[in-house]
């Protein structure tokens, strides 16, 4: 029992940061209807802005830890949103009316230019390198369950997160406008809303999220490397996927589900090895049955 | 509109057509189907640009501007097939238009001061009156696409008076009432006229509607104005009725 539940925490706290990433892609394809490669590689560039960050200022880490860590996540978020938009606006936008699959296969170029480019020695170099421990280490027991404050922080983080994207989407004019450009960028533009301006914050909010995310996940990894994108990138994309693409609610419950799964599997000693294979097999039978995702709806072609 | 022309490949769209709509005035603007009526309404909200000639808005050309830019700069339309954001509530809607207007987005929402918090306030205070002028404020928290017919289009009309438009456009809004409805929508529109001061420009295809509603008509066919006047001089001008009911001309 108690291994269950330490099992379901380690399988949210993975599960969460699933969720960051596939919130990202599912909030790109909701407005442009194309899935953005390089959103992988925007996780990899926010962890290394935080590690650039954390290196660059030793003194304060050891005066405030804490204040110190909000620092180098809430500076690599805004460096991955200016980032971010900017990709749109260098890449995508300039392709704007052209077809989808122009601007899918632009997006894999830029996810492979950005990766190749950030392993030439120059730049970061391939070598990993081990990302420092920015919240003070403690291991909290309750009742038998062990949670790093590494966990913990993920958790909490992600959940702040999540009810802060909530709001803006629901309740502000900002997340209205983005909510109709997704619906029909048409009719928005002629109802007065900014089509390429509500854009490129989407692709804002979406790498801030994404820098997050990497920077938790390089806190769970052994260290970082231009590469260090691929994998969970990929998972955050399937958990898109299963949640239903371009739904929000969707994205955070296929990410969750994809991370419980995915520790499950590792957890039983004979299966460890396949986990990824389980979980991928588990996310084919659901796409089987639900084909347009958990929370999607099938949609009927636009007339 | 001075003299615009647009060509699609070798179509020619519309030629040379001039256009005027006065302050506050109701224009019909009618023809066969593929007259080019459809095609106006899209040059003057800027999804397409004129071949030649200028598009005017109090004096100033509009020509290049994006759709956007004209919606804030005060020109509003409805769509003959009803683009509601389904996905949204009818508040929503409506608020989209209004948050338009406004300025200081992404920034201002991010620190959440003062000013996000009234802004915000604003905007949905401004949505409901709206509504609630359109008699839609109880299915406020409806999604749009759940609203029945006849609704869906008195949202379409009350999301446009959102944007304070100097000039709206109004696309066959009487396609598939009946003649009840028809009534209440002609009421409907020269009470938005009043009660915004602005001007209607209004494509339909129903005859009456346009005869009781228009201070003025201009006819297209093939791209090309064949008559402007009133009602009572358009219904009787030989090439309207040319155009309408073909060559032969019709003998009682």
């Amino acid at each position: 029992m108690t291994e269950f539940a330490q099992q379901l925490l380690n399988g949210l706290a993975l599960g969460s940061i699933y969720a960051l990433i596939a919130l990202g892609y599912t909030m790109v394809y909701g407005v442009l209807r194309f899935i953005n490669f390089a959103h992988s590689d925007v996780l990899m560039l926010g962890a290394f802005a935080a590690f650039y960050l954390a290196a660059a200022t030793p003194h304060m880490a050891a005066a405030t830890p804490l204040l110190h860590a909000g620092m180098v996540v809430l500076g690599a978020a805004l460096i991955c949103a200016v980032l971010g938009a900017l990709i749109e606006r260098l890449a995508y936008r300039p392709l704007r009316d052209r077809p989808r699959i122009t601007v899918l296969i632009t997006a894999i170029g830029v996810s492979l230019l950005i990766e190749y480019t950030c392993q030439h020695p120059a730049v970061f170099g391939a070598a990993t390198r081990s990302f420092p421990q920015l919240f003070p280490q403690h291991n909290l027991t309750l009742g038998g369950l062990t949670l790093s404050s590494n966990d913990l922080a993920v958790l909490g983080i992600t959940a702040l997160l999540l009810a802060l994207l909530w709001f803006v989407v629901q309740k502000t004019k900002l997340g209205v406008a983005m909510r109709a450009v997704a619906f029909n960028p048409q009719a928005a533009s002629l109802m007065g809303v900014d089509v390429g301006r509500i854009i490129s914050v989407t692709f804002a909010l979406g790498s801030a999220l994404a820098a997050v995310a990497g920077i938790a996940y390089a806190l769970r990894a052994p260290g970082i490397e231009p590469l260090m994108g691929v994998q969970p990138g990929i998972k955050a994309f399937i958990a898109a996927v299963l949640g239903g693409i371009g739904n929000l609610p969707g994205a955070v419950l296929g990410g969750l589900l994809l991370g419980l799964i995915e520790t499950f599997a590792g957890g039983l000693k004979q299966l460890s090895n396949y986990r990824d294979a389980i979980a991928f097999a588990l996310l084919i039978i659901i796409l089987i049955l639900r084909p347009a995702g958990l929370l999607g709806r099938e949609q009927p072609e636009k007339v | 509109m001075d003299g615009v022309t647009l060509r699609f490949g070798g179509l020619m769209a519309l030629a040379g057509l001039d256009l005027r709509v006065e302050e506050g005035e109701i224009l019909g603007l009618i023809g066969p189907n593929g007259a080019g009526t459809t095609s106006a309404f899209n040059l003057v909200t800027g999804v397409y640009a004129p071949g030649e000639g200028d598009i005017r808005l109090a004096g100033q050309s509009t020509v290049g501007l994006l759709p956007h830019e004209l919606a804030s700069r005060g020109i509003a339309r409805t769509f003959q097939n009803i683009r509601l954001f389904g996905s949204l509530s009818v508040l929503d809607n409506v608020r989209v238009a209004v948050a338009s207007r406004q300025h200081g987005g992404f920034w201002n929402a991010l620190w959440r001061g003062r000013a996000f918090h009234a802004g915000e306030r604003a905007a949905e205070v401004e949505a409901m009156d709206l509504l609630s002028l359109f008699g839609l404020e109880r299915q406020s928290a409806t999604l749009a696409s759940g609203l029945p017919y006849g609704d869906q289009r008195r949202l379409e009309l009350a999301r446009a008076p959102a944007l304070r438009p100097r000039l709206l456009l109004l696309d066959a809004p009487a396609a598939g009432m009946n003649p009840t409805e028809k009534a209440a929508l002609a009421e409907l529109i020269r009470f938005i006229r009043q009660k915004f001061q602005l001007a209607v420009l209004l494509v339909e295809h129903d005859m009456p509607v346009v005869m009781g509603l228009c201070e003025r008509i201009v006819v297209l066919d093939h791209g090309v104005k064949i008559a402007e006047g009133t009602p009572a001089q358009v219904r009787v001008h030989p090439q309207v009725i040319e155009a309408y009911l073909g060559a032969e001309p019709a003998h009682a």
